[in-house]
Order: C-alpha cells, then sequence, then structure tokens
C-alpha cells in the first residue's frame, strides 16, 4: 500500500511539473536562506571559541568618565596586565598583553620583500597557554622571551622565506633585525585578532630601548585568564580598589575597569581602538529574524500551493472514497506527496546554497563552506524540521479533500470549493504584506547606508588620496616630498596628519576654567601639519589658521578647536573662544581659531569636541607625520602612477599603498553593507516566494471560473471585462495588505534607525514606491495569466466542462 | 437486497429548497436489472446516489439486505459500500495518474487484498473484459468504450452484490454503448443485481423492470416480460 502510495505521489508531481516546481522552488528559497545565514552566524558566534581557556579569558577594558567627557578604551596601561596578576595571584592564573605601537602595520623586510604588516604584536609568554599554537618548527632551546627573536605564522614565512626554513633566519622589523625562532600554524580565522608576528616583551626593549611603565597612557590590549572556580564577578569586585591603588590620582576617581569575556568581544564589543572591527549581535539577530522571515513565508507559501492542489482533486478524493478508501489512506496520501516536495525542496536548498557562497564569501570576507552543514549538525536538523513541514503541511493541506463525502464524486460543486479557498487567500495576504514590509524596511535600509556613504561629513572626502608614511623616510624628508607632490598640476593641496580624518584618532588631557571651576578632560586630538584646513575644505568660523604657505613660521602652543567644544567651555560665541586658553601637562596653549564641526570618527557615533594642534614646528614632528593626505582638483589614473613615481624616488625600499579617502571612510560599514546585501537579496527573494504564491492562485481561480469565463464571454464580455474580474479578487488582498503594512514597517524601521547617531529621514516615497511596485509585479504576474484566459476561445471553457 | 419507504431527499441552498424525491417507494430483489428512467432533473442519479449509499435520505427509510441504513454515517455507508456496491458513471470516473490495471486494482487495495490475490483478480477480470492487453496504458490513451470497460471491471473485481450505474453509456457512442450493456447484462446473468439510470429506452430495454420517475416520484414501474 505505501509503495502504491509512492508510486502515485510521484507520477502526480511529475503529471502537474509546474506546480511542483513551483512547490520545490519556493521552499527552497526559504530553506537555503535559512542555511546560509546559520552558516554566517555560526561562523560569528564562533569567534574566540576555539582557544583552550577561551572561557576563562577576559580582556580588561577601561572607562573614562568625567563631565562630558566618556570615553570606552578597549586598551589600558602597560603595567595592568602584570599587576593585576601579582594583586591577585590566587585568581589568576596568567595574563598577557599586545602591543603593537598604536600603528595599523608595522614595515617588515627580508631580503628584497618588503611589506607593512598589520598583525604585528608585542606579547607576554601567557598568550600561549590560551591560543592554540600549533608549532611546525621551532629553533633549538627556543623560548619566547629570548631577545631579539620573532615567531611567525605559517603564511607570514611562506610570503617572506618560501620554502626555505626560516629558523635562524633574520626579518627586519621597522628597519631592526629579530632573528626567527619558530613557526606556527596559522591560527582559525574566527578571532577578534590575527597574530602573525609575535615578539617578546623583551625584545620590545632591545628594539626601543626600554619598555613604558605609566599608568597614564592606555597603550595595549590586556588579558587574563582566571583560575578555575573564580569568575568573571569574582575579579571585577576587586577592580574599583585595584583602580584606586594604582592609577594616578587625577584620574583614578574617574576611571573604571571591566571585563569582557574573550568570546564576547567579536559581537559585544564596539569600544574606541578595538584591534579590528567588530561586527554588532544586534546585526546577527536582524539576519536571524529575515530569514526566520523567509522561511515562514515560504512555508505559508508550501502549505497553500498544496491547499490549491488538494482542493483541485476533491473529485478523486471523492473517486477513491467510493472505491472503498478511508480518510487516513486519502490523508496519507498528501502527506507523503507533501514530503516528496520537502525533501526535494531541502537538496535543491543545498545546490543553491553551495552556489551563493563564492558570492557570500566575497561579501563577507570568510571561506565558509558547505560541509559545515554537516559538521556543524545544520543537515540533521533541516532534515528533521523538513520532514516536519512535509508531513504537516500534507496533513493540513489534505484535511479538506480527504472529509470531502463520496457524493462529490459525482456531484462536484466547485463553488463550495471556490467558497473553502477564501480561507486561503488569508494566505496570500499573509506572504504579500510580509514582502511589501520588507521591502519598505530594504528601500529605507539602503537610503540609509547611501546617507551614512555619502552625507557630507563636514570635510572634502572627494578626490583626496592617503598615504600612510610611518616608519618610513618620507616622514623626515616630507618637506621635500610635498614639494615634488604639488609639481603635479593637479594637485591642489597636501598636508599631513597622526590619524585618517573621519576614522580614528588619539585622546589627551586638557585642563580649562569653566564658570571659574578648573576642568580636567581627555579630548580628542588631531595633530597635523601646515595646509590642513585647506586640504580638507574646513571653514574656519572665527580667529585664524596655523601659519599658511611659510612652513618656517613658529606656531608655538596654538590651537584650533571645533564648534562643540567651544560650546562645552562655556563660550557664548566663537569669537568668545579666541586667544582663551587649553593645557595640559607640558603647559599652556591658546586657542587661535574655532572651525566648524566635523565627524571626526564614523557616522555611529555623534560629533564630539575636538582639538587640532600643528606640529609643524616641534621637534618630534617625525612622529606624528603618519599619514600625508593630498587633494586633488580632479583624480585619475595617471596621478597614482605619478605619485608612485615620486615615492620611488624618496623611499625605494618601502613598500607603496594608498588608499582613496572615500573608501577608507566606507570600510567602517562593512557590516552595514553585509547586512544591507542581505536585506536586498532576502527581500527580492521574498516578493519571488509571494509572486508564486500570487500566480498559482490566480491560476487555481481561473480552473475554478472557468465556465463562468466562457460564459461572460458567449454573452459579450470583453478582455478587459475578464481582467477586471481578476484585477477585483487580487486589489482586496493588495489594498489590505497595504493597511496593515505601512504602519508596521514604519515602527520597525524607527525602531532600527534609532541605533544610529546619524540617520536619514523616512519619506513618505519609498513607501509609495514600494506599494506600487509590489502592485505592479502581482499585477503583472495576474494580467498575463487573465489574458491568455480572457484570449481563448469561450466554447474550449464551455466544453472543458 | 434494497427497500425504501417513503425515501425523501430536500436540497437545500440559501434560499431555495428543491425536493429531489418525494416519498419514493421501491424494492428490488437479488439478481434484478432494474432501470430508472425520466426526464433531467426528475431525481434518478439521487435516488442513484442513496440506493448506491453515497448519500443519506433526509427523511425515510432504506433497507440494504435487510438492515435500516438510512441514518449510518458516512463511515459505516464506506464501510459497507466497499465490497457490496460497484459504480459505473457516465464520465467514467477513472483516475488519470493511474493505469488500467492500478485503477482496476483500487478497491481490492482497499479492501487488503494481498499483492498475489490482487494481480489474480484484476487479470480475471481483464480478460473476461478482453482488455488485457492494454492494462499498462493510461486513461487518456484509450477510447471513451474501451474507459467505460475498465470502469465496469473496477466496479465488478470485487464480486459486488450490487452495481448501480449512472447514465452508463450516455458518453458514448451505438456501438460501445452496446457493448457496455451487453457486459451488463452479462453480470446480472451471473447473479448480480443491477439498478441503472438511463434516458435511453433501448438500455432500459434490457433490463428486468423499468421504475419511471417524475419530479420526485414514483410514477410507473413496469415489469417486463421475459
Amino acid at each position: 500500500m505505501l509503495r502504491n502510495f509512492i508510486k502515485i505521489a510521484f507520477r502526480n508531481l511529475l503529471r502537474h511539473k509546474l506546480y511542483s516546481l513551483a512547490n520545490i522552488v519556493s521552499f527552497s528559497i526559504g530553506l537555503a536562506s535559512v542555511i546560509l545565514v546559520s552558516l554566517y552566524v555560526l561562523d560569528e558566534y564562533s569567534f574566540d571559541t576555539f582557544q583552550q581557556k577561551y572561557k576563562q579569558t577576559y580582556r580588561v577594558v577601561s572607562f573614562y568618565n568625567k563631565d562630558s567627557t566618556f570615553l570606552e578604551d578597549a586598551r589600558t596601561p602597560f603595567p595592568l596586565g602584570k599587576n593585576l596578576q601579582t594583586d591577585f595571584h590566587e585568581m589568576i592564573e596568567s595574563q598577557f598583553r599586545l602591543f603593537n605601537f598604536q600603528n595599523p602595520s608595522i614595515l617588515v623586510e627580508y631580503k628584497d620583500k618588503h611589506f607593512n604588516e598589520k598583525n604585528f604584536f608585542v606579547t607576554d609568554t601567557g598568550i600561549f597557554s590560551v591560543f592554540n599554537f600549533e608549532f611546525i618548527s621551532r629553533a633549538k632551546n627556543y623560548r619566547f622571551d629570548e631577545i631579539n627573536t620573532v615567531v611567525i605564522s605559517e603564511s607570514i614565512k611562506k610570503k617572506y622565506f618560501g620554502h626555505l626554513n626560516p629558523i635562524g633566519k633574520e626579518l627586519l622589523i621597522d628597519g631592526i633585525p629579530v632573528k626567527v625562532s619558530g613557526v606556527y600554524k596559522d591560527l582559525p580565522k574566527n578571532s577578534h585578532v590575527r597574530l602573525d608576528i609575535l615578539v617578546s616583551f623583551s625584545t620590545l626593549e632591545y628594539l626601543i630601548g626600554y619598555v613604558p611603565d605609566i599608568w597614564m597612557w592606555n597603550s595595549c590590549w590586556t588579558y587574563v585568564v582566571l583560575k578555575p572556580g573564580f569568575t568573571q564577578a569574582d575579579l571585577g569586585f576587586e577592580l574599583p580598589a585595584f583602580v584606586q591603588k594604582h592609577y594616578d590620582a587625577t584620574i583614578k576617581n574617574n576611571t573604571s575597569l571591566f571585563l569582557q569575556p574573550l568570546p564576547e568581544i567579536h559581537l559585544n564589543s564596539s569600544l574606541e581602538y578595538e584591534i579590528n572591527p567588530n561586527n554588532k549581535k544586534l546585526y546577527l539577530h536582524i539576519l536571524i529574524g529575515l530569514s526566520g522571515f523567509i522561511l515562514l513565508v515560504s512555508v505559508i507559501n508550501f502549505l497553500s500551493l498544496r491547499i490549491t492542489d488538494s482542493l483541485a482533486r476533491v473529485k478523486e478524493s471523492g473517486i477513491r472514497k467510493i472505491l472503498g478508501s478511508n480518510r487516513f489512506q486519502l490523508l496519507l496520501q498528501f502527506i507523503i506527496e507533501s514530503l516528496i516536495l520537502s525533501l526535494m525542496a531541502m537538496f535543491m536548498a543545498f545546490f543553491l546554497v553551495e552556489a551563493s557562497l563564492p558570492v557570500l564569501n566575497h561579501i563577507t570576507g570568510k571561506q565558509l563552506i558547505i560541509y559545515e552543514i554537516f559538521r556543524k549538525r545544520i543537515f540533521v536538523f533541516s532534515f528533521l524540521m523538513v520532514s516536519l513541514t512535509g508531513i504537516l503541511v500534507g496533513a493540513g493541506s489534505g484535511m479538506f479533500a480527504s472529509a470531502c463525502p463520496a457524493i462529490y464524486a459525482t456531484s462536484f460543486k466547485k463553488s463550495a470549493v471556490h467558497r473553502r479557498w477564501r480561507s486561503g487567500r488569508f494566505f496570500i495576504l499573509v506572504q504579500y504584506t510580509l514582502a511589501l514590509v520588507l521591502l519598505i524596511i530594504v528601500l529605507v535600509n539602503f537610503r540609509q547606508l547611501h546617507y551614512l556613504k555619502n552625507t557630507d561629513l563636514g570635510f572634502e572626502v572627494r578626490n583626496t588620496v592617503i598615504l600612510p608614511v610611518y616608519n618610513t623616510p618620507l616622514t623626515d624628508k616630507y618637506a621635500n616630498f610635498k614639494k615634488l607632490l604639488l609639481q603635479n598640476k593637479n594637485v591642489e593641496h597636501v598636508t599631513a596628519l597622526d590619524n585618517i580624518i573621519g576614522n580614528r584618532i588619539l585622546h589627551k588631557r586638557y585642563f580649562y576654567k569653566k564658570n571659574n571651576y578648573k576642568k580636567v578632560e581627555f579630548f580628542p586630538v588631531l595633530a597635523i601639519r601646515n595646509d590642513f584646513l585647506h586640504t580638507f575644505n574646513i571653514e574656519l568660523l572665527s580667529g585664524k589658521d596655523f601659519s599658511i604657505g611659510n612652513e618656517l613660521e613658529i606656531s608655538k602652543n596654538e590651537l584650533l578647536i571645533n564648534e562643540t567644544l567651544s560650546k562645552l567651555m562655556g563660550f557664548k560665541s566663537v569669537e568668545d573662544a579666541i586667544n582663551k586658553p587649553l593645557s595640559t601637562f607640558n603647559g599652556e596653549e591658546r586657542i587661535i581659531g574655532v572651525i566648524k564641526d566635523f565627524n571626526i570618527r564614523s557616522l555611529h557615533k555623534p560629533i564630539s569636541p575636538l582639538i587640532i594642534r600643528s606640529v609643524e614646528n616641534k621637534k618630534n614632528v617625525s612622529e606624528y607625520t603618519r599619514y600625508v593626505a593630498i587633494k586633488y582638483r580632479n583624480l585619475k589614473k595617471q596621478d597614482f602612477k605619478t605619485l608612485y613615481n615620486i615615492w620611488r624616488r624618496i623611499a625605494p625600499d618601502y613598500p607603496f599603498e594608498f588608499g582613496v579617502l572615500n573608501s577608507i571612510l566606507n570600510k567602517q560599514y562593512k557590516n552595514e553593507d553585509t547586512l544591507n546585501y542581505f536585506l536586498w537579496l532576502f527581500s527580492i527573494l521574498l516578493i519571488v516566494i509571494s509572486l508564486i504564491g500570487v500566480w498559482v492562485l490566480t491560476s487555481f481561480i481561473a480552473r475554478q471560473r472557468t465556465k463562468e469565463i466562457g460564459i461572460r464571454k458567449a454573452i459579450g464580455a470583453l478582455e478587459q471585462d475578464v481582467l477586471k474580474l481578476f484585477t477585483k479578487d487580487s486589489l482586496h488582498i493588495i489594498l489590505i495588505a497595504n493597511v496593515i503594512a505601512w504602519p508596521l514597517a514604519y515602527i520597525i524601521i524607527n525602531k532600527w534607525l534609532s541605533v544610529f547617531a546619524f540617520r536619514t529621514d523616512i519619506n513618505l516615497w519609498i513607501f509609495i514606491f514600494a506599494s506600487v511596485l509590489m502592485l505592479f509585479l502581482t499585477f503583472s504576474v495576474v494580467w498575463f495569466y487573465a489574458l491568455r484566459i480572457a484570449s481563448s476561445n469561450p466554447v474550449d471553457s464551455l466544453r472543458d466542462e | 437486497m434494497l427497500k425504501t419507504n417513503n425515501l425523501i431527499k430536500i436540497f437545500r441552498s440559501l434560499e431555495v429548497e428543491t425536493t429531489a424525491l418525494n416519498k419514493v417507494n421501491l424494492s428490488i430483489s437479488e439478481g434484478e436489472f432494474v432501470a430508472i428512467m425520466g426526464p433531467s432533473g426528475c431525481g434518478k442519479s439521487t435516488l442513484l446516489n442513496i440506493l448506491g449509499l453515497l448519500d443519506n435520505p433526509s427523511s425515510g427509510e432504506l433497507f440494504f439486505k435487510g438492515i435500516d441504513v438510512s441514518r449510518f454515517s458516512e463511515r459505516q455507508r464506506t464501510r459497507l459500500r466497499k465490497a457490496n456496491v460497484g459504480f459505473v458513471f457516465q464520465s467514467f470516473n477513472l483516475i488519470d495518474e493511474l493505469s488500467v490495471y492500478e485503477n482496476v486494482e483500487l478497491p481490492l487495495l482497499y479492501l487488503k487484498y494481498s499483492s498475489s490475490e490482487r494481480k489474480k483478480k484484476v487479470m480475471e477480470v481483464l480478460e473476461f473484459l478482453q482488455i488485457a492487453h492494454r492494462r499498462k496504458h493510461f486513461p487518456q490513451q484509450l477510447s471513451g468504450g474501451q474507459q467505460q470497460r475498465i470502469a465496469v471491471a473496477r466496479a465488478v473485481v470485487t464480486n459486488p452484490r450490487l452495481i448501480l450505474a449512472d447514465e452508463p453509456t450516455g458518453n458514448l457512442d451505438s456501438v460501445n454503448g452496446e457493448e457496455v450493456m451487453n457486459l451488463l447484462t452479462q453480470l446480472n446473468n451471473n447473479g448480480t443485481t443491477i439498478v441503472m439510470a438511463t434516458h435511453s429506452p433501448i438500455d432500459a430495454d434490457k433490463a428486468h423492470r423499468i421504475v419511471q420517475l417524475f419530479d420526485g416520484h414514483v410514477v410507473t414501474e413496469n415489469i417486463k416480460a421475459v
């Protein structure tokens, strides 16, 4: 009997190929979405869980809160780690720090190979008890903290040494030779930090002559490993007293330390000075929600398609009942067919996932592979869920047909079926509404992303090239370099700064008086060289710029501040701020001008106070000359070649790297880009699923009304009259969907945009556009089908009956 | 075999009430061949559906082999119908997804016959109807006459006591119609009770008795001279 059911099921499915395909495609889309998102999300959640002691490992972070300064810093002072271990040795098993000179990269050389390496760190031996380093080769009597040595990853070894054994060979790090003492296998990529080149703090002393030991400078990332039996709360409870004991008196009352569990850094941390940009749990939740959304809609579509099919087979069910079938046997037939379809959909979903993974990997920068489905038990879960869905959908859809009395075989009332199918329109309504809501959200999100990337930041981003020059001869030969650059007629201005404007910035402590009270705060400070304001087209509201043109002029102890800082300091107007003091430990400095506010960091954060200081006259000006910014009139391909040639003249042995400012700043929105990609993808998929549902409903109604349409045509109805019949049916659903979708979408969008410090506005036209687009797509499907019927011979319709 | 007492069947919609059968009293003996005739809308099909346990009367009684089945549920009627009643319809009502063999086999599947028993019975009846050579074909590949022979095969494969035929030659030409009528006659000669609704006096002539219906009433019953 069961074999018979399976045989009949396959025949039924093959007989109605198009409907079967519609079933399989719409369900497989939902499944593929969930699988893809699962792979991505599971990978994200797996960050920092491969380390052997990840459950006991915490990063120490510091918060500074005073008056209007609230600085959340992922870094802590140098001495913190060792002192924590000393003071709490009963709780702390080990500690380690990561220090990278606060440079995003360092120059590494071997013979004729030289690159700026991003994943270089000075660290402690404690790191080896946390990260699972698997050494491929090591020097005899290897010790990590041996002076003048370095350990490297396998990738770095291949990059510089090829197939040669690097042990004992010398790498130049920032021009200083260190011996390779070990090579380890590349660590898994799912970590908040990539570790490619590691030296010990004893080698740091060898490199720079000393190891900083000050509490005033948050310089490195500190991690502690707790002993078994101790919790985050245990150590956390002791930290306030620790701060009081060790921190400087001027800041200890405003500084707090916190512990971040290692696995939570990647998804839960967006502090200042993160090692690498992290993701947000919120985005993952959105993706999970979206994929669930798609799956729900595809299951609803699957169910409504199956119901349509069962309703079309009421007569067959009646015949089977006449011949002796009971209700359960009829139901079983529908269940088997749905189960077969859902399993086919699952396999199709795997193909879709395999086809989509290269694109997903390209967008996300990951290397997800389909076999993870089996390793991470996604396959088992999918199989069970799909089977259960097939059974439930089969049972649900077969309910009506199996309950029909046998008499329907002979006196089959299509009107009864037609009336029943009104409940099926509810499914179409749900799908349509959800598709419309998502489309509106996608359009708003696209606008928000466009806004983030294109909004006026308050400074010029177009036609501006940024060259990282730290650790190159250009820091000393800057003046000459600038002169050569300006020989290009296409170059308008050139300046240099210590950080990339709009991206990252350092903080420094300043004293000032407000209402006769002395205030001490950390302010963001940008160190610049001449022509900064001109290069970035920043408006000066009052006062004057630093020395312009003549680089020999002294702009000693002079500062520019922005509007926000001017207001914070209590000045009633920007003119009042001129010549007022702002002091550091090194002495008093004076405000010479107030500039218009601009975004010194990404638009995730609001505009903050800003101090700009010129280092043009300083002895250590080279230290602050880290990036050269070149403003072109109209940047062309040829300009890069010219730039390269100039670079080769001055720094031939150094890797030439550059970035266009616009692209550099847009990289801050990588997570938003990924989310945007998923939103667009899901929106299209949802619309496809909805249109499949609309198509099937239309064809079902057409079949039910074949005779009616034939009669109408026979008595004079034209094609447009037939179209009106179909339009009326669909219009009700569309109108109700819009009434529900608009407010629902508005609520969701509002909540989503509140996450951003800067946000686009929600325009009515987005709602209208989305509704019109859905209307157009839906009616394209409906009218295409309706026109076919409308233009057929009425006799054919009547004869069919 | 079948007996009705004051059988009434009323169809109700929102605004209209139609009395399809009005106090029908009818008795059909085992082995009889009864033709029910009347104009369209007189209640022939309705009567056939009730006699065949496809539907319940609105009031009155129906006795099937002495048992009052008038208030039976759908499940009870299905159980009783399974092995006792075979149907032949005007529009054949074969299942398009099943082959000839599978269509004929279907009632035996529902009666849980074993595979070998099913094969034996199906082949027997297909050979009897001289259509065994088409057993692997599908209904769409057969002519109307052949399809109706398959429908007859399906109706008789379980050796039912009663066959109900609703306009069995209605969609056939005279040659094929004659063939089907000969089949039914042959079955009746072998002892099967047949109740047939028909417009055709030629077909009705094959029956032992003709019951005339008009507006839901039995108007006349003519027993033919044998």
